[in-house]
């Protein structure tokens, strides 16, 4: 054990030190950035206090940017779930060449560049564009629909970028499932429905929770997805992050803006595992 | 009949081709055809910017009559475009390289060994996936900042190997999960030392997962945006910046003509790896 040990520890500590060098202690740089006062005139001025985070608390504008970031977070996560699981529950059925290709359909969105992506849904969601012809002939509206530059088309964006993680999730859940346990409960009289929401739901749980963490911590920290279908028009938390950091300078409020983004996203997630570990079906979490 | 039923029997009677057994399915079931629609969705961005890369038109245009290479040709037009692809190249193998020596040997240390703290480690290993890139970003040009890092090449390098270091570990790690360890005891029995087992036996054998690691960091690095945005300056563009502060400033066929290229490119770098690996293997699908 011991000679295995020393050799381990000389595997893992190049990329330990790395990350410890280019990101811990840069992190922890900010965290304390963030207790730093600023001045336009002579900039950053190093003291503890705690001014930027009252100045969130305080501000209805920057609190709403935070509302509305969780608010499209939490809609994203609903609707990857919503059109995840169907698909995931598709890939349990198919096997072979026909599911390597639907994987790689799947994965496309991770696998094309974000840039490509997001300019595609912003051709689709332009007031000329295909999304608004089709609303516009289908007699769905008067006029073109406001979709680029409003929150439905940062949800639409990031909501197609995201679905593959919830699919993945699910899909793992799935696999792992016994399949005899829908087969007893059918023989002992369930329909499909029933068997499907009193077996197959439940045990697909962790895949669920896992998919929607995921899910809502990359939604509430995006942003080429917000930047490009939002950009000022619908600003999220993260571009406000950039417009301090790049823009107006103000680089310990920035810090402060980072952190409470990374300290909500915690909580949310934390509370949501709570509340559902500790609901009625706690027994597939152990 | 419920489509429960009906998919089973398909899947059954999986003695036809699987591509026409997936045709089949679509056509029959209610979960075929969301998975068609799914599917759409998700290529939909592509295929509309592809598209559009060949109008004939000045403005973002779907070509439906006539087709040109116009928007292409001008891309010969726009050094800018050219030299900000070479930066990204250059950086993506640099960070690539890096990435897949270092994440390797970590991946390594977990996997192969347990020892104390191995957890912690490991976790520490992954975490800046956990980490919102615009967090990640902002602690990386404050710290390079200080340190005369940011807006140089280096610096590009250092964060884009901190962002796909967790991609490599987990890569190369899930590959060796399955390592069979006997193979090295033979190589030890036989007389050769901890290095050149190492050198002929273990690393040949994790070539595979060090390949998929190094292509997957390769393609974040290449796409990355978020952290690239806030390390970088003016003198040194990558191509995600310049499509992106192309969009914000005007939108107009230019950028799909580029993005259209990177789908190819995409598509040929899949179709390598389908050769090289297969996708059933690469996805676990077989």
């Amino acid at each position: 054990m011991r000679p295995g040990f020393r050799a381990a520890l000389g595997l893992v500590s190049p990329a330990c030190l790395w990350l410890l060098a280019f990101f811990l202690i840069p992190l922890g740089l900010v965290l304390r950035l963030s207790f730093f006062g600023f001045s336009p005139t002579s900039g950053i001025v190093p003291a503890l206090e705690l001014g930027n985070y009252w100045k969130i608390f305080a501000d209805e504008y920057y609190l709403g940017i935070f509302v509305r970031t969780v608010r499209i977070s939490l809609l994203v996560t609903f609707l990857t779930l919503a059109l995840g699981y169907p698909e995931a529950y598709y890939l349990t059925r198919i096997r072979g060449r026909a599911k390597a290709l639907v994987l790689v359909a799947v994965l496309s969105p991770l696998i094309v560049s974000a840039i490509t992506r997001t300019f595609g849904w912003f051709i689709l969601l332009a007031p000329n564009g295909l999304v608004n012809s089709a609303i516009l002939g289908l007699g769905l509206a008067d006029g073109p629909v406001r979709l680029i530059y409003s929150e439905t088309g940062i949800v639409i964006g990031l909501t197609h970028v995201l679905v593959p993680f919830m699919v993945l999730s699910i899909y793992a859940s799935l696999q792992r499932r016994n399949p005899a346990l829908v087969s007893a409960a059918q023989t002992l009289g369930a329909g499909p429905v029933r068997a499907f929401l009193e077996i197959t739901l439940p045990l697909s749980l962790p895949g669920i929770v896992a998919g929607s963490v995921v899910v809502f911590t990359l939604s509430m920290s995006a942003f080429v997805t917000p930047a490009i279908l939002g950009g000022t028009r619908v600003r999220v938390v993260a571009y406000l992050i950039y417009e301090e950091f790049l823009l107006s300078l103000n680089w310990p409020f920035g810090a402060a803006l980072a952190l409470l983004l990374v300290l909500i996203t915690m909580v949310v997630v934390v509370a949501y595992n709570r509340w559902l570990e500790r609901g009625r079906w706690a027994e597939v979490f152990r | 009949m419920p489509p429960e039923g009906q998919a089973l029997t398909s899947t059954v009677s999986a003695d036809v081709p699987a591509s026409a057994g997936m045709f089949r399915r679509q056509r029959l079931t209610p979960l075929g055809s969301f998975n068609v629609l799914f599917i759409g969705f998700l290529l939909a961005p592509v295929v509309v910017v592809v598209l559009v890369a060949f109008t004939p038109e000045g403005w973002l245009k779907i070509p439906t009559t006539s087709f040109s290479l116009r928007w292409f040709r001008a891309i010969g037009e726009h050094p800018e475009f050219i030299s900000a692809f070479r930066n990204s190249l250059g950086i993506a193998v640099g960070a690539s390289i890096l990435a897949t020596a270092i994440g390797t040997l970590a991946a390594l240390g977990i996997v192969r060994y347990r020892f104390p703290g191995r957890e912690v480690v490991s976790s520490f290993l992954l975490s800046p996936l956990m980490v919102p890139t615009v967090v990640s970003g902002v602690a990386l040009l404050y710290f390079f900042s200080r340190i005369g890092l940011a807006s140089t090449l280096a610096g590009v390098i250092v964060a884009h190997v901190v962002v796909t270091m967790p991609y490599v570990i987990r890569t190369v790690g899930a590959s060796l999960a399955g390592f069979d360890r006997s193979l090295e005891l033979a190589a030890m029995t036989l007389g050769a030392n901890r290095l050149q087992t190492f050198w002929h036996v273990t690393l040949p054998l994790s070539l595979p997962g060090m390949t998929a690691g190094a292509v997957f960091a390769f393609i974040v690095s290449f796409d990355e945006l978020t952290v690239t945005l806030f390390v970088t300056g003016p003198k040194l563009v990558t191509l995600p910046i310049r499509i992106y502060n192309h969009i914000t400033y005007i939108t107009d066929p230019l950028v799909a003509a580029v993005s259209a290229l990177l789908v190819f490119l995409t598509i040929g770098v899949v179709l390598i790896l389908e050769r090289l690996v297969g996708l059933d293997r690469l996805l676990g699908t077989q």
